[in-house]
């Protein structure tokens, strides 16, 4: 009997189990401090909706063996570009989105391959190199928000030069897949648009890894030499695994910020890749083995857990934002758990 | 076989060029830098003199890993937050002046003793990975660190000193200054304008070359050595030019002459520099080398590998967290939540800059990297501004340039390993 | 004499397979001692339990007794080795590249001098005496008759003076008492070689043992006072290397007489049809180097690779499938072959089973399904779906084809879905087979078929290519370090040493032959 709840503690993971631990401590506190239910689930479902295709974004680049995309910036900054040119040119309502999600593209597929060609170089030290990239391409945008020629005012400072640093998007698509389709049930909002376009998101990155070119890829990321004596490129496949992944990167932030209602410029992309790693890695995925299902799981728990951390937080301390420290610690705990198991990159 | 000879010197050029090509870039872009600025030569001295003393420390902090083998040290933040630790007991029981210093590393030494073999045995976990590892750890420890000051400190610690807690009794406030007599405590026992303390040091290093030449053909009996006549010709003729620059250059002198320097702060900086030339000529300084060299090997012959490791990690943070105390009493106050974040990439960037890279790093190093990181960190909002009237492109781009560094050094290391395992096997067939 | 180290009667089994089994030899103080047996006959397994390291120890320990100067020792470690005098020269190479010479004899021994910190401080702070470091290490050096400047870093060092420098390491030990030599000249140039055995000599004269593994029998006859031969873990000779010769030791190491009617393919006669034409085949496997093989492959026939391990037997299949840079012509069926492209090979309708199984053969984390239909979807695009240009996983059709070929291989499994890595070695060597059948293979490339799988597999593995070679008509080229193996399925051996072929012998050819060519002796014809 304790031998079975080993190994079930054991395959499930212990940090999983803290965090599930402290989530149902959470909700338990949520009653006792009579914080509205239905207002908090409402966040919940949009959180987890708006922060999914980001951490989508991990799975091609797990699969083909580069590992954690701690580059996710790159892809971040793509599409803030995009969702720029949109504003810029006054693209409102669903369709905005769309036409920022497809302007978005061709930048990150520039991008991500010029940054795959920088990662098929340094094999062994992606994670590193792909953080600094990160962070780098981040203050180069910032040069970019201040140089580039936006004009249109609603954007752009009254006074002085550059983009302004959080652009409310209520002129053009604020909310406007959380309200698409949306109604009520016991108070809570379902957000019905949002979660059909993250459901189509995932069915085409699950119908990817199905298909002949996504195969090539897992066995390229699971075993280089495998992939080898059986005649796939793996360099091409690590190249394209980085593209896919910049691309949904760029898509990932505009569906973010339409559902938050703000695009953030300048340095509010900086730490955007941890949330999202965090959260494949507490759904049980590893920096060598992810699937789709770690992936929602992990979004699930921990994007609720912030949800309602957040309002909880706030009445026992109201000064303080003690649930942006649970963020910090958890997200990072659960990183330098996932590394520590890695093990010289081995990982049984 | 003279076209072969040839080639040989292009070769090594273009390495000598690839290998300096980030201190070269530096180089440009601060002389660049400093033309656009466009300011007195007073106020770039003044200003790279006081940051080299501030930062040079928690910059040496870095060099003992990267001779284990464990590239640079991006957890020195947690000594840092030893340091700041430190200030906020001493604070608490109102000490002021050098005493409140003293206790405050006092107070840092077993915290960042503690936290620098934690971090060490995390980093035996993590073997390869001791960078990223490094990282993720000072962004989980300012986690840590938030939700004992911010939250813990006043329900649950007890704080003496009322000054420090917010209105509400929850949490520290921010910044936390320094009273009058703590700040620049060390830099104010003894300030000397920087032309004196120049000559003072040049003449020192005559003296002690002399003294040292004097000691083994008298005592020894030994032959001297190339090296260190070369090393007494050198300090003469440095000593003879400079002498001429400031007899030369009224500008430059008045420049000098107008700069204070803290002499004990140079004095702790000069002990550091002797530890760790001390230190690589011990025992324990060898087996870090040979542990940075080959872990199986050392491994093999007897060498503790984890146990050096963990000690190198402890050794780089305690440095760490002596190099913040002087930093923070040299401003006089420091952010309570955010003092340590840029400790890491910052010195880094700097190390970096100066020509060491993940594998290889020295004293000469940091030094270098100091005054080239600085000058360009000094600089780069005025020349900004100057340029395209702008002050904020410079600092974004000083961001820029920051990150830059550590990606383009980190991606040249990564890279030159990855081609040199390559060349390897195509040259054994 | 008194005897310095005996080992008695030393039994090692690992799970139930005996590796070691009556192993009883003497060493006398400055005596050197050849030990010589093919890979595998327990050489290795024997030093492991001499330097007490974990494997041993983990697996169950061993059976029989050491006694070391008299007296019976338990080494639980290399560290209790060490303390008796016993040491070791591995193969590769324990130096620090940076260090300096001296500084790598004397590496974790440096001479110390304490100072005024090391006195309050811990011990790590003593300084380092280089003076006498150098003076010693140029001492060690000078007993060995090399002249090498101590004070220059082991990167600077050309590679046939490495193996001078651990050895002056190991006598700078002062206790040193018996010297393990574990291949010591495969690294070095004939005339470093011969230097060497002199400078072992004079190691020897000093009063040190020397054990000294090797696979060059002339230096076993050149260098040792006695020779001891391991086989299958038996000991089956131990004589003074004066009683015998190499021809007599070549045939013990190889040993085992073969019944006739074990033979399958002997005779047989084929056309003169080549479908596979290798000339000077130059692959750069690290630790596997083929240098120039020249072979040509009849349709119909199964071909046998053997030779010693390091020799380069297993680069050639490697070199053919693009695993490894390789150089030379290969020709396919009358057409030039590009093997430097990956995946080339596999389109041309050839298929590999790799020696590294667990490396290179599987997904271990993956169905057994995925890994078997794997090479054939790359290549032949099977097992798609196909909507446009958009493909999906077949799973139905590959799970038909999958569990015929479990059935036929007898793969004791629960399925197609479960994971590679769970089963036996023997069971995903089958997998890896069947992967490559799957292809329809004109020609199968198979590496170490029966490497680390348990007797039973062995047997049903080499009869079904036998099978598949007889029913499909495939021609099969088949790599592997056991001779007996290769002679009981194969038409033509061809003999691998110092990467090129040293001969090409009948499966029936006297042992003696096979023996002499593989320790590098040119003969035989075929």
């Amino acid at each position: 009997m304790m031998v079975s709840i080993k190994n079930m503690v054991k395959s499930f993971g212990f940090p999983r189990l803290i965090i599930l631990a402290f989530l149902g401590l959470l909700i338990l506190m949520m009653f006792v401090l009579h914080i509205p239910v239905p207002l908090t689930l409402s966040q919940c479902l949009v959180r987890v909706g708006i922060n999914l295709v980001l951490a989508l974004a991990m799975v091609p680049g797990i699969m083909a063996g580069t590992g954690m995309n701690f580059a996710l910036p790159l892809g971040i900054e793509c599409g803030l570009l995009a969702g720029m040119i949109s504003l810029q040119y006054n693209m409102k309502g669903i369709g905005g989105i769309f036409a920022a999600m497809a302007i978005s593209i061709p930048f990150s597929i520039l991008a991500g391959w010029a940054y795959s060609q920088l990662v098929n170089r340094v094999k062994g030290s992606e994670m590193m190199v792909s953080t600094y990239i990160g962070f780098s391409m981040v203050a180069l945008m910032c040069i970019g928000w201040l140089v580039l020629p936006f004009s249109n005012a609603s954007i752009v400072w009254p006074i002085g030069d550059g983009l302004r640093t959080t652009i409310t998007l209520e002129e053009w698509y604020d909310r406007a897949l959380n309200q698409l389709f949306a109604f009520q049930v016991f108070g809570v909002d379902i957000p019905v648009g949002l979660i059909l376009v993250i459901s189509v998101f995932c069915l085409i990155v699950w119908l990817f890894m199905r298909s002949h070119l996504g195969l090539m890829m897992k066995a390229a990321g699971a075993n280089p030499n495998f992939a080898r004596s059986n005649g796939v490129k793996v360099d091409s496949m690590r190249t394209i695994a980085t593209i896919l992944s910049t691309v949904l990167g760029g898509i990932g932030i505009i569906i973010y910020a339409q559902g938050f209602g703000f695009y953030q410029l300048y340095n509010a992309p900086l730490m955007m890749a941890f949330p999202a790693i965090a959260a494949v890695l507490i759904g049980g995925a590893t920096p060598s083995r992810i699937s789709i299902f770690h992936v929602i799981l992990g979004t699930i728990m921990f994007q609720s857990m912030l949800a309602i951390a957040t309002p909880v937080a706030n009445s026992l301390i109201p000064e303080g934002n003690l649930s942006e420290v649970v963020r910090t610690i958890v997200s990072n705990g659960i990183i330098l758990y996932a590394l520590s198991r890695m093990q010289g990159g081995k990982r049984s | 076989m003279s076209s072969e000879k040839t080639s040989k010197t292009g070769v090594f050029l273009k390495k000598l060029l690839i290998n300096n090509a980030v201190t070269l870039l530096f180089f440009v872009i601060c002389i660049a830098g400093i033309i656009l600025a466009d300011q007195p030569m007073s106020y770039i001295i003044g200003e790279i003199s006081s940051r080299l003393f501030r930062n040079l420390i928690l910059i040496l902090a870095l060099l003992v890993p990267v001779w284990a083998g464990m590239g640079m040290n991006f957890s020195i933040v947690l000594g840092a937050m030893a340091a700041q630790i430190g200030i906020i007991v001493s604070t608490n029981f109102s000490l002021s002046g050098i005493a409140c210093l003293t206790v405050s590393f006092l107070v840092s030494i077993p915290l960042s003793l503690l936290f620098g073999n934690l971090t060490g045995r995390l980093f035996n976990q993590t073997k390869g990975q001791e960078m990223i590892t490094g990282m993720i750890l000072g962004f989980f420890a300012k986690g840590i660190y938030d939700l004992v000051f911010m939250f813990l400190c006043g329900p649950v610690i007890p704080v003496r000193n009322e000054a420090l807690l917010l209105t509400n009794g929850i949490g520290l406030t921010t910044p936390i200054n320094l009273d009058n007599a703590t700040k620049s405590a060390i830099n104010k026992i003894w300030m000397v304008s920087l032309d004196k303390a120049i000559y003072g040091v040049l003449v020192l290093t005559l003296l002690f070359f002399m003294a040292k030449m004097m000691w083994r053909m008298i005592r020894r009996h030994e032959k001297i050595s190339r090296k260190e006549i070369r090393g007494l010709l050198v300090s003469a003729f440095a000593l003879a030019m400079f002498y001429l620059l400031c007899r030369s250059s009224e500008t430059f002198l008045f420049a000098l002459s107008f700069t204070d320097v803290p002499i004990v702060t140079g004095i702790l900086i000069v002990i550091v520099c002797i530890y760790i030339t001390f230190l690589s000529k011990t025992k324990l300084g060898s087996d870090i080398h040979a542990v940075g060299q080959s872990m199986p090997i050392a491994v093999s012959m007897g060498i503790p590998a984890d146990k050096i490791r963990i000690t190198a990690i402890m050794i780089s943070t305690l440095l760490a967290a002596l190099g913040q105390i002087i930093f923070i009493q040299d401003i006089g106050n420091f952010t309570t939540y955010t003092a340590h974040e840029n400790v890491g990439t910052f010195s880094i960037a700097a190390l970096l800059v100066g020509g060491a890279s993940i594998k290889k790093a020295n004293i000469g190093h940091a030094i270098l990297g100091a005054l080239l990181f600085h000058t360009m960190f000094i600089i780069s909002p005025l020349a900004g501004k100057n340029l395209f009237d702008n002050a904020q492109l410079g600092e974004y781009f000083r961001v820029f340039v920051c990150y830059a560094v550590i990606a383009v050094a980190l991606a040249l290391h990564a890279w030159k390993s990855v081609m040199a395992r390559r060349v390897e096997e195509g040259e054994e067939g | 004499m008194d005897t310095l180290l005996h080992f008695k009667n030393i039994r090692k089994s690992f799970s139930g397979n005996v590796v070691l089994d009556g192993v009883d030899f003497k060493i006398q103080p400055g005596q050197i001692v050849a030990l010589a047996g093919e890979n595998g006959a327990g050489k290795s397994t024997l030093m492991n339990i001499l330097f007490g390291m974990n494997v041993i120890a983990e697996t169950g320990g061993y059976e029989g007794e050491i006694i070391f100067e008299g007296k019976s020792v338990k080494i639980q470690s290399p560290l209790d080795a060490m303390e008796l005098g016993i040491g070791m020269v591995h193969q590769e190479f324990m130096l620090l590249p940076g260090f300096t010479v001296a500084r790598n004899i004397k590496l974790n021994r440096e001479n110390l001098i304490s100072n005024l910190i090391s006195r309050i401080a811990p011990k790590g702070y003593q300084l380092l005496d280089n003076p006498q470091i150098i003076k010693e290490a140029a001492g060690a050096l000078g007993r060995l008759g090399m002249d090498i400047n101590p004070e220059v870093t082991v990167d600077k060092l050309p590679v046939g003076h490495m193996q001078f420098v651990e050895i002056a390491r190991e006598i700078d030990k002062s206790n040193l008492k018996l010297l393990v030599l574990d291949e010591p000249t495969a690294v070095l140039t004939e005339s470093e070689a011969e230097r060497f055995l002199q400078c072992i000599r004079k190691v020897a004269d000093s009063g040190i043992a020397v054990i000294f593994i090797s696979h060059r029998l002339d230096e076993v006859i050149q260098l040792a006072d006695s020779v001891v031969i391991l086989r299958d873990g038996q000991m089956v000779f131990d004589e003074k290397t004066a009683k015998t010769d190499k021809h007599q030791i070549a045939e013990l190491m190889v040993g085992r007489k073969l019944e006739a009617e074990n033979l399958i393919n002997v005779n047989r006669s084929f056309k003169e049809d080549i479908i596979l034409e290798i000339e000077h085949l130059r692959v750069n496997m690290p630790g596997e180097k083929s240098k120039d093989v020249s072979l040509k492959v009849r349709r119909g026939e199964i071909l046998g690779i053997g030779g010693l391990a390091g020799h380069g037997k297993t680069s050639i299949s490697n070199g053919i499938f693009g695993m490894y840079p390789a150089k030379g012509t290969v020709n396919y069926n009358g057409k030039p072959l590009l093997f430097g492209k990956i995946g080339e090979a596999l389109n041309q309708g050839m298929a590999f089973v790799s020696e590294d199984r667990k490396g290179v053969g599987l997904l271990l984390n993956e169905s057994i399904a995925l890994n078997m239909i794997y090479t054939d979807m790359k290549v032949n695009r099977r097992f798609l779906k196909k909507y446009g240009f958009f493909t999906q996983f077949d799973k139905k059709y590959a799970r038909k084809v999958v569990e015929q070929m479990i059935q036929e291989l007898d793969i004791r499994c629960t399925g197609p879905d479960q994971i590679v890595g769970r089963l036996s070695g023997g069971n995903q060597q089958k997998v890896c087979m069947a992967r490559a059948l799957i292809t329809k293979p004109d020609i199968l490339f198979v590496s170490e078929p029966t490497r680390g799988i348990d007797i039973g597999a062995k047997q049903l593995l080499l009869n079904y290519l036998v099978k598949i070679n007889k029913e499909q008509g495939i021609t099969i080229v088949v790599t592997s370090s056991e001779l007996n193996e290769l002679r009981t399925i194969c038409d033509r051996i061809a003999i691998i040493g110092s990467g090129v072929v040293q001969g090409i012998l009948a499966p029936d050819a006297p042992n003696v032959d096979f023996a002499l060519l593989m320790s590098g002796e040119k003969g035989g014809n075929t």
